[in-house]
């Protein structure tokens, strides 16, 4: 097992800049994601970590050892660096039979087949694919090609675990169950995990910790609760699920409390507690909240600003409401039993969770 | 490619395609067939003139066996030094990307759409001592010129198994501990294998029944089995001739078969 360090990696493919200024330490037996749309530097980052890519700037070190580093020129290629893989694309060799493929790593090592045929053994069990040691690829499901790719990235008991975006090739309810077998099978072993998604959702159900990027930069690196709870900006906020963006102006200001005039929106939003230190009146803000934080009360209520519901819609698990605040369209959610309010009907919303940000 | 319906036209145009494949095609390799086993070429063909003696003339006539043994080692030589030199023309190309390769692959394609004659001629120039290198008469400029000519078909054949080949599987065996070494033996090797084959079948029996260029390039010792079909339907024995080319034709249809097999067939002459 070992933790992992970047201090300031960056890498710039001819002018483009991949990844910029990177520094993160993932410890011991953290399962963490790197989580950003398509080009944010994600999977870039973690062939750095691989050694598939040579980093344009900074340092790597696994466990104690440095692998890479740009000053001293010193570079260890991905054979040497004992480490387990699993790529987007399985990567099974399509000529070898199901023992072949994960005794591999064994192999090069020179282990001796008995001892091969029993570690073998035990991993396959490990990802249930017992049984199927003598199958070809081309013989296997889906599911069950990225479970072979998972053992012979396990079998030589690497100290580091990297998965880029296993599960995008998979429908989505194996894609589920995959989620919780990778876990499980992370918790086991206590391995580290590196684990590259796209997908907030994959992400939030296996991290320990998320690192958000997006044109190559870390965006935030924090707990699922963090991210989600408390985004540092605008991208963040919006990449992971939904939330309103409410845009407008600090009118006064104390302490923590504050008064905020909503573009669109007649009569100020009473802020109290939320306020950073650093911002004065007359700054430029942006209140973000999610759907299930706002509350839609039928009767004003303190610190509840008035609107009209536009639409309801029935979701089986819960309500999906749009209200009308001025000019703008909020989006909130509520439980299900209540049938309650008439669309076209006032309502006045209760921000439950709002958070802050600078424009 | 999408179906057509061809409405009323569907007979027609089967009963057309059908005519002429069989103009084509089945009538005059029949022709052949059938000329090889006649006696008395212009009598009437009956059981009395049916007879397997030109097999047996041809069987063991000197010159013929020899042009098969000769056609058999330039082929195999030139089968060979062609996949050599594609093998590491294809593999800088696609895996390295180097754009010398990618110019050396260009070049391999100008000689494949150059006619034979100017390649032969070119060749006798080149390489008849004036610039110090005297080939003339002798096997190797004949070889020359069909790796010259041949060479694309190897390198348009490795190049396409390579591309076949993720870069993710190599990645693979790399992250499992092995160099770059294991990885080409136990990972690139075993895929591009039937590619391998196959361009080396392709360059081999173009080159083993190959007339243009030999025709012009052989010497007392280095005639092909083309060049005794040319020269015995030309002067000599049209029966021997049609026995020849039944053989050659069999050994053709062999290789065929054998490399479509290999490919599962993407590839065949």
């Amino acid at each position: 097992m070992a933790d992992v360090r970047l201090e300031n990696v960056s890498k710039k493919f001819g002018s483009v800049e991949a990844v910029a200024a990177f520094s993160e330490t993932i410890r011991e037996g953290e399962f963490v994601s790197l989580l950003g749309p398509s080009g944010c530097g994600k999977t870039t980052t973690l062939r750095i970590i691989a050694g598939f890519e040579r980093a344009t700037t900074g340092r790597v070190f696994i466990g104690q050892e440095l692998v890479s580093c740009s000053e001293t020129n010193l570079y260890k290629p991905p054979e040497q660096r004992n480490i387990g893989m699993v790529f987007q694309s399985y990567a099974v060799w399509p000529h070898m039979n199901v023992f072949a493929n994960v005794g591999y790593p064994l192999k090069v090592r020179g282990m001796d087949k008995k001892k091969i045929r029993e570690k073998v053994g035990r991993v396959l069990e490990l990802v249930h694919l017992e049984g199927l040691d003598k199958r070809l690829p081309s013989q296997l499901s889906g599911g069950q090609q990225q479970r072979v790719a998972l053992a012979r990235a396990l079998v030589a008991e690497p100290a580091l675990l990297l998965l880029d975006e296993p599960l995008s090739n998979l429908d989505a309810k194996l894609r589920e169950s995959m989620r919780f077998e990778i876990k499980d099978v992370q918790r086991r072993l206590g391995i580290t995990v590196i684990y590259v998604t796209h997908d907030q959702a994959e992400a939030m159900v296996m991290s320990d910790r998320i690192i958000v990027m997006d044109k190559g930069y870390v965006q935030q690196t924090g707990s699922p609760r963090e991210i989600y709870d408390s985004p540092a900006n605008r991208f963040v906020a919006d990449f992971i699920g939904l939330i309103n963006f409410l845009e407008g102006e600090l009118v006064a200001l104390e302490g923590p409390d504050g008064v905020v005039a909503l573009n669109g929106i007649p009569g100020p939003v009473h802020l109290k507690g939320r306020l950073h230190s650093i911002m004065k009146a007359g700054d430029r803000v942006v209140l973000a909240a999610r759907p299930e934080s706002i509350a839609v009360l039928s009767e004003p209520a303190p610190g509840a600003v008035p609107g009209r519901l536009i639409r309801k819609i029935y979701l089986g698990n819960e309500m999906d409401y749009r209200v009308a605040l001025g000019s703008l369209e909020v989006r909130a959610t509520g439980p299900a039993a209540s049938e309650g309010i008439a669309e076209g009907s006032p309502v006045w919303l209760s921000f439950n969770r709002i958070v802050v940000m600078p424009f | 490619m999408l179906p057509v319906s061809l409405g009323r036209f569907r007979i027609p145009a089967l009963v057309f395609s059908a005519l002429l494949g069989f103009v084509l095609v089945v009538l005059p390799i029949g022709a052949i067939v059938v000329t090889s086993f006649v006696r008395i070429f212009g009598e009437p063909i009956s059981l009395e003139n049916l007879s397997v003696e030109h097999y047996g003339y041809i069987l063991t006539f000197k010159t013929a066996l020899e042009a098969f043994w000769n056609s058999l080692f330039m082929g195999i030589t030139a089968a060979t030094l062609a996949l050599l030199v594609a093998s590491l023309i294809a593999y800088y190309r696609v895996k390295a990307k180097s754009p010398l390769a990618r110019a050396a692959d260009l070049i391999a394609t100008v000689p494949y759409a150059t006619p034979g004659t100017v390649i032969a001629l070119a060749l006798i120039i080149a390489f008849s001592g004036k610039y110090g290198l005297n080939l003339y008469n002798t096997f190797s400029i004949l070889i020359v010129a069909y790796i010259v000519k041949y060479l694309a078909f190897s390198v348009r054949t490795v190049c396409a198994s390579l591309e076949q080949i993720d870069l993710s599987l190599e990645e693979a065996a790399q992250i499992s501990g092995a160099s770059w070494l294991q990885s080409f033996r136990d990972i690139i090797l075993p895929l591009v294998r039937p590619g391998l084959i196959a361009a080396w079948f392709l360059v081999f029996m173009t080159t083993f029944y190959e007339l243009t260029m030999s025709i012009l390039l052989y010497g007392p010792n280095t005639h092909n089995l083309g060049v005794i079909l040319y020269e015995m339907q030309t002067y000599s024995n049209q029966q021997a001739a049609s026995v020849l080319a039944v053989l050659i034709l069999l050994v053709v249809l062999a290789g065929n078969v054998l490399v479509s097999k290999i490919t599962k067939g993407k590839i065949t002459i």
